[in-house]
């Protein structure tokens, strides 16, 4: 990969909170990257420095061969959409869409004909001569696009542009940006808190906690191959069930949350070289519920299950599990017992072994490069 | 049913008495100041006439304190503007204890009334008091400044007096206005003069409007503050009104005074008014 966009070694701190611990990323011309994590992971600072709205403590920002870490952002050429989509109330549609080139000097016919095309990306030819106040949530953000794509960026960013939107919408307009960035081939960095958005939007998804850059990978290695705790904990919904397994005295068997179990399959396979305490994400949709026992299942009590539409989430207490061992999710379609009923749980594919303290992950070996 | 707050007879007593000790007195000034008051006498004669008005507009002496008090008042404005911006910009993208504190210092000149103010700024302004006096330790100035007695003296005065006008209105409105604003006018290019032109300075314009009606029309009408600053050496309009009623009790006359600078008044907020239906269509 020829990075088109260089992130080195970027630190961030406001007095002694650290917002940003040591950020490396490298993201290709044309890529659609997404960056993930809950509140406080620092991905909205790391999109501000990349605006050039926040200067970064240490590190260096190299977009396109040329050195920005020092530029001031009026002359980055990065489009920015906000959350809050901060469209000029003062100024119409098309005094907003156009702000970008007035400022670089661009009017007349040239400008009028820029404008008329990003209006045309987000199918808002008709509304120029609108106030931003006089239109939906929806159309406002089409413009702060379009006001973003006027400018021919170098680079699109964009901070929770889906967050202000209602559930219906949302997936219209996911729709809609993954077409945009079809369309324009622009590179896209897209902060999201929300793991649907990250994962159907993205070539590459960022995964960050605690200020630090836990995996960057295509959605479907971050999914099924998480390279930590966190990332197996954090994805999916609901996401991996992560237990305690122990190695056990007797040959071929595991300590499961303090209860005996011999697995088979692939899980045997993950656990054959654990040698101390781990922890075992098993994901809730590639857990089967069985009525009678199977070699490799996890015999269990059904506790509740939870009508999802269309399917069911069972929460099923691992016999002789250790107290205060949290439920075993299995989602699947089937309604299989009722509560209190006797369940064998049988584990398809293994999401991963994970180190107990460290988080990271031991086994099985992460496929390819 | 839907809340209606207190009964409307409860709001008749509020009602009333602005009706009688506003506006029944005020509108017996606006009739007085066609009346007239024939040299040497205290009899007023009711006949309709408009010798006052021809008089102010005739005498230099009311022309020149006119101008003078317009002057001061404008440059008191412009003074608040550039003071209070900053001040008010400070305010609004800050939270917390520094706020509120910053807040009630801004308040402290409308709580304190002009008198007192004013009084400490006689000691801190006259020729031997504590701004002469500093210069004069630090060997800046030999001669104490005239500064009491003065247009300076007063216009000092009128600022401290009159900055919170211009300031809370400004703050109102630039707590409304979040920074990604400003940061989108960034990104897109524009430099820190441009944000400002372009976005800030368009989107504080409707506090900015407020603040200097509100400062204008308090320096306009202000007596204390001149009164005391200028030592009865600068007369200003509302001077002159107060001479005119409390010592010549020429009130036909005082009440055209009067008229003149509400007319000044009127005019200013009607032109806000057109001014502002003009920017919104």
């Amino acid at each position: 990969m020829t990075a088109y966009l260089t992130i080195r070694d970027v630190a961030k701190s406001y007095g002694r909170a650290t917002a940003l611990r040591r950020i490396d990323m490298e993201i290709a011309r044309g890529e659609f990257l997404t960056l993930l994590g809950p509140s406080g992971s620092g991905k909205t600072t790391l999109l501000r420095i990349l605006a050039g709205l926040l200067e970064p403590d240490r590190g260096a920002l190299v977009l396109d061969g040329r050195d920005i870490t020092r530029s001031p952002a009026w002359e980055r050429d990065i489009g920015l959409v906000f959350q809050n989509y901060a469209l000029f109330p003062h100024m119409d549609v098309r005094g907003n869409v156009g702000f970008g080139l007035e400022m670089r000097g661009i009017g007349g016919a040239e400008a009028a004909r820029r404008i008329d095309e990003a209006l045309d990306t987000v199918s808002m030819r008709d509304y120029g001569a609108r106030r931003p106040s006089e239109l939906s949530g929806g159309q406002q953000q089409r413009i702060a696009i379009a006001r973003a794509i006027a400018i021919k960026p170098r680079l699109l960013l964009l901070d929770e542009p889906l967050s202000n939107l209602d559930a219906v919408l949302r997936q219209s307009v996911r729709v809609e940006l993954r077409e945009l960035h079809q369309r324009t081939g622009l590179t896209t960095v897209m902060v999201t808190h929300d793991q649907v958005e990250a994962l159907t939007l993205a070539d590459r998804v960022a995964l960050m906690d605690g200020g630090e850059l836990l995996q960057i990978d295509p959605p479907e290695r971050l999914y099924e191959c998480p390279a930590s705790a966190f990332a197996a904990g954090f994805l999916g919904s609901p996401p991996a069930n992560l237990l305690s397994v122990e190695p056990h005295s007797e040959a071929g068997a595991i300590r499961l949350c303090g209860a005996l179990w011999r697995p088979t399959g692939p899980a045997a396979a993950a656990l054959s070289g654990l040698r101390g305490p781990a922890r075992l994400a098993l994901r809730p949709e590639t857990l089967r519920l069985l009525a009678e026992p199977a070699p490799g299942a996890i015999p269990g009590r059904m506790k509740a299950v939870e009508y999802m539409g269309g399917e069911r989430l069972a929460h099923v207490a691992i016999d002789g599990a250790a107290p205060g061992t949290p439920a075993l999710l299995v989602r699947g379609a089937g309604a299989l017992a009722d509560p209190g009923q006797l369940v064998y749980v049988l584990p398809g594919s293994v999401t991963g072994v994970f180190d107990t303290d460290s988080g990271a992950r031991l086994a099985p070996a992460q496929a390819g490069v | 049913m839907t809340a209606r707050g207190p009964a409307s007879w409860l709001t008749a007593p509020g009602v009333a008495l602005i009706a009688c000790v506003f506006l029944a007195p005020f509108a017996l000034l606006v009739a007085m100041s066609f009346w007239s008051q024939p040299n040497g006498t205290l009899l007023v004669d009711p006949t309709p006439t408009l010798v006052n008005y021809e008089r102010i507009f005739s005498d230099g002496y009311y022309l020149r304190g006119l101008g003078r008090t317009l002057w001061l008042s404008l440059v008191t404005v412009a003074v608040s503007v550039v003071l209070g911006f900053p001040v008010a910009f400070w305010i609004a993208r800050r939270a917390g204890r520094l706020r509120r504190l910053t807040m009630a210092v801004m308040l402290l000149p409308i709580v304190c009334g002009a008198l007192l103010p004013t009084l400490g700024l006689v000691n801190l302004l006259s020729p031997l008091g504590i701004v002469n006096g500093t210069l004069k330790s630090l060997g800046l100035i030999d001669r104490s400044i005239p500064l009491l007695g003065t247009q300076t003296g007063i216009l000092i005065g009128l600022v401290q007096a009159f900055l919170p006008m211009m300031v809370l209105p400004l703050v109102a409105v630039l707590d409304r206005l979040p920074p990604s604003y400003e940061e989108a006018a960034k990104s897109l290019g524009a430099r820190p003069a441009q944000v400002w032109r372009r976005v800030v300075l368009p989107l504080a314009a409707p506090g900015l409007i407020a603040g200097s009606v509100l400062v204008f029309c308090a320096s306009l009408t202000s007596f204390v503050t001149p009164q005391i600053l200028g030592q009865g050496k600068i007369a200003t309009f509302a001077a002159m009104t107060w001479q005119q009623a409390s010592l010549v009790l020429d009130w036909p006359f005082a009440s055209a005074l009067a008229m003149v600078m509400l007319g000044l008044m009127a005019a200013l907020g009607g032109a806000v008014l057109v001014l502002r239906r003009g920017a919104r269509s």
